[in-house]
């Protein structure tokens, strides 16, 4: 490259222009609110100003807070909307809202109780052997400099609304990061973010003045370009909605997507000679949970062909229906059950259907695993078992697609530690054992530290001692 | 195949129960030759012979959805690629097709040449917004194939016409520019050829514009695939543009209802008071399942004339896989009288 007389001209080739194009962006205001945006204030739905970027308090009262502070407060705030979710009428009102069954939702709240154990969300802090909390509060000295790590600052969070429990995860992030909030209400559910706004509505602390709740219309435009333009953008949805927001974001916002993901289970020969009810009844668990619609939902498996199978696929139909009784289905969608009847008629007709056809789960079996396997999935408790003859070439199928979250083990240990450094040349970020696709401990989401996301590292570099 | 030809060879103008019965028996010992069928008839409580519409409502289907799945599975005969027809994804995946044998292609591009002779009256000139021969020859095969649906090519070639599609690097945009110049230089009637969702953009463009063309004494739109694409559109405004931009009444809109894995069209005749209301020629036969019944139980059972449910069709002219297809449109049928005043009319989508 030559180097031009024109300074704006060589910053455009090497580094993007040196404009600050953003500064004029991201100070633009939406000439149209869509008459259905609302912000919570006070319980209330109130119209959000001119500038809806306005609406985010700072974030200094929580950024002082040391992380003892915050995670006591912040742990009996989770215990209290735990609380207050699981109310007789606030059950019913969730139940009716989100599909979802009471079983279901008594297992999310369960989840936010165990999140709020104060070590729990302490751990969230740690990155490997990094406790982020250390250079939160202070600065600290690295290799000939020091550094902190400050928060971003304030930003909005795209809830999905398919699951209770999975709206607070964004929430406890951005706590232990001290940024302040927008969160976005998913239009199929005001709900379950209301309740935590009335409980935060009884607090006077940091935690609650930094936190907004609000709803508009996915797609608007330029109220979006507007609150796209914060300090961060924390999003969570299919392909096209993630594609959608980046192509509104801001280039100075630090964008964050988790998008749809998936698990699959691996069934090995010996597994298959040796296995009890507890394996059965954990690989029921992670087909279930959820209804299959969280990102660690298994949503195919492969299992090694062999005399067993058909035995093994039949005894797993019967245990994913007896699994009912103890964990009740959500509504199915009319789209979704019309596309499992279909495929379960298919299958039927194919000779391939395992479960009986008026059980609420389903087995189905299909002879090898193609690429066009994974390109679609049915959720709501199936399982599609593919019979292969080599489990490393299904392996390498399913790991090829880049929204793979993990691989479920059910294997011999020998077979996991052979398989092991094969699944570290796939797209997958987990490797767990049955019963342990949702992740117990606070772990990388989406292949990231999400606490760390949220943290903007800054460096001193000046001579020192 | 003698039967299966005998009902082809009625044309479109006149329907036989008794021989379509008969070609249908045929066709079902044809497709009883794949595995996959041959096991549904015998789960099945169809009759080993057809004699009425009744018996037919009880031949298993094979799902649409099953060509995407394993195509190959389903085939029966010599298949050839050479001979495939893909979807034009006007409706939903463009990556679908369907194999089919040299007969089964003869059979199928007879079929609609001939049911569309029956609906189409006569024209001096057709304009197609559509990719022509030359175009589709200097693209890559595989794109050429999928580029659009084959059919313009197969019914229209009896007319004087031109093609008006260009691809861009946008993708594929008509050239609306010289169309309406042609439009303006031809005498006598001309047709105008598009899917539903081009013609809207046109139309709507030159609305705007405030163009409008005259198609001549008998100027007919002919329409054929979905709306996808179309954002923002409805029936009643595309009908109005086409009546201010064309200068048609609703009777000179003729739109075309099919897709690749069905060997038969379907489509309002020119003068119908309704383009919605389809007819359907006497090679083919439809009947309406309970889509609620389906959902629920996985059981197919007939609706009551006139309520909506899924569509089942029954081809007797391929022999190239089973042809009693589960599609997932919801339509509507009217009429009781085989082949004098049966109608339907399609409704929307049951999932995908």
């Amino acid at each position: 490259m030559e180097r031009s007389s024109d300074s704006e001209e060589v910053q455009a080739q090497y580094r993007g222009g040196c404009g600050v194009d953003s500064i004029a962006l991201d100070d633009e205001k939406p000439d149209n609110i869509p008459g259905k945006a609302y912000i919570l204030e006070d319980g209330e739905e109130a119209n959000f100003p001119e500038n809806p970027k306005k609406a985010l308090p700072e974030n200094d009262s929580l950024a002082d807070l040391s992380t003892d502070e915050l995670v006591s407060m912040f742990s009996d705030m989770l215990e209290s909307y735990a609380e207050r979710l699981r109310t007789d009428e606030n059950m019913e009102r969730l139940a009716k809202n989100s599909g979802e069954s009471k079983d279901m939702i008594k297992f999310d709240i369960q989840l936010i109780e165990h999140m709020s154990d104060e070590d729990l969300l302490r751990s969230w802090l740690h990155d490997g052997d990094t406790d982020l909390s250390e250079f939160i509060e202070d600065w600290k000295e690295a290799e000939g400099y020091y550094e902190t790590a400050a928060p971003l600052g304030k930003g909005v969070n795209i809830n999905a609304g398919h699951n209770i429990g999975a709206v607070i995860v964004p929430e406890i992030w951005r706590v232990l990061s001290r940024n302040s909030v927008l969160h976005k209400m998913p239009s199929n559910d005001q709900l379950t973010l209301k309740i935590l706004h009335n409980v935060y509505k009884e607090y006077d602390n940091p935690i609650a003045e930094t936190c907004k709740i609000g709803y508009w219309p996915g797609g608007s435009r330029e109220m979006e370009e507007n609150l796209f333009s914060l300090d961060y953008v924390m999003a969570w949805g299919d392909d096209s909605t993630i594609a959608s927001i980046r192509g509104k974001l801001s280039p100075t916002a630090r964008f964050i997507p988790f998008h749809f993901e998936f698990g699959s289970y691996i069934v090995d020969e010996e597994t298959q000679e040796s296995y009890d009810e507890e394996l059965l009844e954990n690989i029921a668990k992670d087909f279930s949970w959820g209804d299959q619609l969280l990102c660690f939902s298994p949503l195919v498996m492969i299992i090694k062909e062999t005399d067993n199978t058909e035995k093994f696929l039949e005894d797993l139909a019967d245990k994913m229906e007896e699994y009912t009784e103890n964990y009740q289905t959500g509504v199915v969608p009319e789209e979704e059950e019309m596309n499992i009847t279909r495929t379960k008629k298919i299958a039927r007709d194919s000779g391939q259907l395992i479960s009986d056809w008026s059980n609420q789960t389903t087995v189905i079996e299909k002879q090898g695993l193609e690429t066009s396997d994974v390109a679609e999935f049915h959720s709501f408790r199936f399982v599609k078992a593919h019979r292969v003859e080599s489990l490393e070439k299904a392996l390498e199928t399913v790991g090829s697609v880049r929204n793979l979250q993990e691989f479920i083990l059910a294997t011999s240990d020998e077979r996991r530690l052979e398989l092991r450094d094969k699944i570290l040349e796939t797209n997958a970020k987990r490797i767990v054992s049955p019963g342990g696709a949702p992740p117990a401990l606070p772990i990388p989401w989406d292949g990231k530290h999400p606490v760390n996301e949220l943290l903007q590292w800054v460096t001193d570099e000046r001579p020192h001692e | 195949m003698g039967k299966i030809d005998s009902l082809r060879e009625l044309g479109s103008k006149e329907h036989d129960k008794e021989l379509f019965f008969e070609a249908l028996n045929q066709a079902i010992d044809q497709w009883e030759k794949n595995n996959l069928y041959s096991q549904r008839m015998e789960a099945s409580h169809a009759p080993e012979e057809i004699e009425s519409f009744e018996d037919i409502k009880k031949l298993p289907t094979v799902d649409m959805r099953e060509f995407k799945d394993h195509p190959k599975d389903l085939t029966i005969g010599n298949v050839d690629r050479e001979y495939a027809l893909f979807s034009s994804g006007t409706t939903s995946d463009s990556k679908s097709f369907t194999l089919r044998s040299e007969e089964g292609y003869d059979r199928h591009k007879g079929n609609f040449k001939d049911f569309a002779d029956f609906l189409m009256p006569d024209l001096d000139f057709m304009h197609i917004m559509g990719p022509g021969k030359k175009m589709l020859e200097k693209m890559p095969e595989k794109e050429a194939k999928r580029a659009v649906f084959t059919y313009p090519l197969w019914i229209f070639d009896k007319f004087d016409n031109e093609f008006y599609l260009e691809k861009t690097e946008e993708g594929m945009s008509p050239d609306v520019d010289s169309m309406i110049e042609n439009i303006k230089t031809k005498e006598g009637s001309q047709g105008v050829f598009s899917t539903p969702n081009n013609l809207y953009k046109v139309a709507k463009k030159l609305d705007e514009k405030g163009v409008t063309v005259d198609l001549g004494p008998e100027g007919l739109v002919v329409t054929a695939g979905g709306w996808k694409g179309a954002s923002g559109s409805n029936k009643e405004e595309f009908r109005e543009l086409l009546q201010t931009v064309f200068g048609i009444d609703i009777e000179n809109h003729l739109d075309f209802y099919g897709c690749t894995e069905i060997f038969f069209p379907t489509g309002n005749h020119y003068g119908d008071e309704n383009p919605d209301k389809k007819r359907i020629p006497p090679m083919g036969y439809i009947w309406v399942a309970d889509e609620e019944k389906f959902r629920k139980e996985g059981v197919l059972e007939p609706v009551e004339n006139g309520e909506p449910g899924l569509l089942v069709s029954v081809d007797p002219s391929n022999t190239d896989y089973p042809g009693v297809l589960l599609t997932d449109d919801i339509v509507k049928k009217t009429g009781g009288e085989y082949g004098k005043d049966v109608r339907f009319e399609y409704v929307g989508r049951s999932s995908l």
